[in-house]
């Protein structure tokens, strides 16, 4: 009997790991990426999150792109010229470039889908910053003949290619097939590298190379240069859990994570895992409202920017992988010049001395974080700091909807925020400097910062751009309306089979050029 | 039995409609904006505005709800905010996934945990029964999540007989399917186990100490009779109640299981809907949970006479 049950189960096992064979079988067509949650939009630029930039940007492209050193590169337009005074722009567009439905890109395409865009109905999230609600106004868009785009501004617009490559407001250029006879959104039609293929929710969305793509010459380069595609397929697969993320890399079922702890470095690396580590300007940083009264007093900021050691904070977070910096000027860019050394240096004593100044008396500061795991530890390091320098707070632990709802209106003292990446420093000036009655997002309300600012947004020369850039964070050392703490990397690991993919500073993955070894 | 029926599906009209009235309000006073988590840190207060009123944000609460009260009467639960995707058809289809995890666990733990706590509740307090308790004890006592991980670690990762991530549809391959179910099914089984287990075994224990079960005894009738023909039926009652109520619960979404074992079943549908304050998604789901409660539990009702005869004569 006993031996029966045994042998039962032993073939009844065996029987399971043969069903499940074909199930954990390694495809080397098909490049399996595991994101935390199912993209939010497929429709460029309307809904979007991260997950969904990543998707569309093998999908669909734009006529600049971003480039591996954050310099504006060609993409779907070849060249443009612009006039004296920065109003208008003539976009001279790449032969041979097709859609996925096989139709050739044209001008009027660009013109369609810039009015497409334009258009309050179709809720284009970065619409502010092409109808003149930020910045100057794009009145006129025509094509002015097949292979030529003509955009006339009502003022000088020196940053608009900038503008077009930045990865979340870019008017990706979609095919008229997207959309149906009421303009509805069907799927992204692109002149991509891969096009969409499916899409189940939860469970993954698959593309598919595209044969007839026309790729630039040369060598990958940001989000421009040369996309051939190596793999047949991409399938992003909607894993929400981190663990079973890092034990389907390990088993072989998926061939891509992200967002890796650096606690688990050690173990995927045992399993030969390779892990790529790539610096990125996205910021985590130490808010500080200037509207609360505890805070109001920069001597009272400075003292706290004095009292966090932001060495020892990233070295104890990110396993020496943190790059501490307090600038939005990140380091290793062009416009970096030694940012962080306008800011006050870790002196405990320093920051004593200056919140007495500011009159501070021992009251709680709160510290508001969201309920994840790395924030939280930020969080309660920053709090340990601040104690060590006789500052007292309390943190105030919400859900992400809460503390962006709290952001959203002004009403916290400190908060542990991450700034995703932006690839130009004026996009983060631009996100940080203005008036709080407006927009109570904004960190830094003050005249000096707004002039500043005003002064870059006419500039497009990098070397004057830096000048005033330096100057800026030069005064918000002085001021300390935010904090950074350090610069976060997009740290993937990728399955032994994975050949070829290289991180940018970009931070989102780009998947040509990846290839597969067979397993 | 038909007005008895009409009565309670009556009776769950009112339940449902404070059931409504109670989510749709209280997720609005829950902070957090659908729209500002769309648009996370890369927007400003326009754009914020512009996609408060493309989802009807901006309208007031009465208002938005007067507009979701006639969609639901028309059967229509709206559209997701965060997808675009209509509420319902994604209702249905998550729930359908998490039934084929739910239902097996639940009929194998029976079959297994009934006859199991029968058997210890017969052999009280030796070593099988204590062996028995002890052991449900321990399943009951470890959080589903936990030994899912576990299990993936030693079925998926360490020994490779099962997948560790996806999940297939039975029309698609049903091979993959059953292989992609075996390990949150057996998850949720052995959760269970324990809970049905000690509740067979204490019903059980309660009519073996009654007078009846001792005359069948002193007619000398054997052991398995007295246990299958004539404990077995009136213990089962709280068992078969419980298990109702387990069933419900589970239905409405075995959200941790889902996320460990990448199901994309009702749970997660619910979990990631209150996480992005998709309102229309959390007002469907608990909605459709609501009324599988109640039709569950309409169910086990009707059935329970099967087991007490005692219940249809009143």
């Amino acid at each position: 009997m006993g031996l029966n049950l045994r042998y039962s189960l032993a073939s009844a096992l065996a029987g399971l790991s043969v069903i499940a064979a074909p199930a954990l079988a390694a495809d080397a067509d098909t490049l399996r990426v595991a994101v935390h949650a199912d993209v939010a939009s497929l429709n460029p630029g309307i809904n979007r999150d991260a997950n969904s930039d990543v998707v569309l940007s093998h999908v669909v492209e734009g006529l600049v792109a971003f480039g591996d050193d954050l310099s504006v590169k060609p993409m779907l337009a070849e060249r443009w010229t612009v006039n004296d005074d920065s109003t208008v722009y003539d976009f001279h567009l790449r032969s041979g470039v097709a859609f996925h439905d096989g139709k050739p890109l044209t001008a009027d395409d660009v013109v369609w889908n810039f009015q497409r865009y334009l258009d309050p109905a179709t809720a284009f999230q970065c619409v502010g910053r092409y109808n003149g609600q930020i910045g100057p106004k794009l009145t006129k868009i025509e094509a002015v003949d097949a292979a030529t785009v003509r955009f006339t501004f009502d003022a000088s617009a020196p940053n608009f290619p900038t503008t077009l490559a930045t990865i979340q407001c870019t008017p990706w250029i979609i095919g008229k097939s997207s959309v149906d006879a009421q303009g509805a959104f069907i799927k992204p039609v692109g002149t991509g590298p891969y096009a969409f293929g499916s899409m189940q929710p939860g469970r993954y969305l698959d593309l598919v190379r595209y044969a007839g793509y026309a790729a630039l010459p040369g060598n990958r380069d940001g989000l421009a240069g040369n996309k051939t595609a190596s793999i047949e397929n991409i399938r992003f697969m909607t894993v929400p859990d981190a663990s079973t993320r890092s034990n389907g890399l390990q088993a072989g079922e998926i061939d891509v994570i992200d967002e890796v702890e650096p606690t688990l470095f050690d173990s995927l690396k045992a399993n030969k895992i390779t892990v790529n580590i790539q610096p990125t300007p996205a910021w985590m940083t130490l808010q500080l409202q200037t509207e609360a009264p505890a805070l109001s007093d920069p001597r009272m900021r400075q003292a706290i920017a004095h009292a966090i050691d932001l060495k020892q904070l990233s070295e104890a977070l990110g396993n020496g992988l943190y790059k501490p910096n307090p600038s939005v000027l990140s380091e290793g860019t062009y416009y970096y010049d030694n940012a962080a050394a306008a800011w006050p240096a870790y002196d405990p004593q320093a920051a004593r001395k200056l919140a007495a100044e500011a009159g501070y008396k021992g009251e709680a500061i709160s510290i508001l974080v969201a309920n994840r795991q790395n924030r939280v530890q930020v969080a309660t390091i920053v709090q340990a700091m601040l104690l060590s320098a006789g500052i007292n707070s309390r943190l105030d632990v919400r859900d992400w909807a809460t503390q962006l709802d709290q952001y959203r209106s002004g009403k916290y003292e400190l908060a542990i925020f991450a700034y995703s990446a932006r690839l130009d420093p004026l996009l983060s000036f631009q996100s940080l400097i203005g008036d709080k009655k407006a927009e109570p997002t904004r960190m830094w309300d003050e005249k000096t910062a707004a002039a500043l600012l005003e002064k870059v947004e006419a500039l497009s020369e990098p070397a004057d751009r830096k000048a005033v850039f330096s100057e800026l964070n030069a005064e918000m050392g002085k001021q300390v309306p935010i904090l950074g703490l350090y610069n976060i990397p997009s740290v993937t690991a990728l399955a032994p089979a994975v050949e070829g993919y290289l991180g940018w500073q970009g931070g989102t993955h780009r998947f040509w050029g990846v290839s597969k070894t067979a397993n | 039995m038909f007005r008895f029926v009409l009565g309670r599906l009556t009776m769950a009209i009112p339940t449902l409609v404070l059931v409504a009235i109670t989510v749709f309000v209280l997720i609005r006073l829950i902070p957090g904006d659908p729209a500002a988590l769309m648009l996370g840190d890369a927007s400003d207060a326009q754009g914020l505005a512009a996609l408060r009123e493309r989802f009807g944000l901006d309208r007031s609460i009465p208002e938005q709800f007067a507009i979701w009260v006639s969609l639901l009467f028309q059967g229509d639960l709206g559209r997701s905010i965060a997808t675009g995707h209509e509420v319902l058809p994604s209702i249905i289809d998550r729930f359908l996934v998490s039934l084929r995890i739910v239902v097996p666990a639940i009929v194998l733990g029976t079959l297994v945990a009934v006859p199991l706590g029968m058997f210890a509740a017969w052999k009280q307090n030796g070593l099988r029964d204590v062996t028995l308790v002890s052991c449900a004890t321990l399943l009951l006592s470890i959080p589903t999540f936990w030994m899912g991980m576990l299990l993936l670690l030693l079925f998926g990762l360490h020994l490779r007989w099962v997948p560790i991530v996806g999940y297939a549809d039975f029309s698609e391959d049903p091979k993959r399917a059953f292989v992609y179910l075996v390990l949150p099914v057996l998850t949720l089984f052995l959760h269970e186990l324990g809970v049905i287990l000690r509740m067979a075994r204490a019903s059980t224990l309660e009519v073996l100490s009654l007078d009846y079960i001792t005359h069948a005894r002193a007619k000398g009738l054997p052991e398995h009779v007295v246990m299958w023909k004539h404990a077995f039926r009136n213990a089962f009652g709280p068992t078969w109640t419980l298990l109702g109520l387990i069933l419900g619960n589970l239905l409405a979404g075995v959200a941790v299981i889902e996320t460990v074992f990448t199901i994309p079943g009702l749970g997660r549908l619910l979990v990631d809907a209150i996480f992005a304050r998709d309102y229309p998604v959390i007002q469907g789901c608990l909605l459709f949970i609501a009324a599988i409660y109640i039709l569950v539990n309409l169910m086990v009702d009707l059935l329970y006479p099967f087991f007490d005869p005692r219940i249809a004569a009143r």
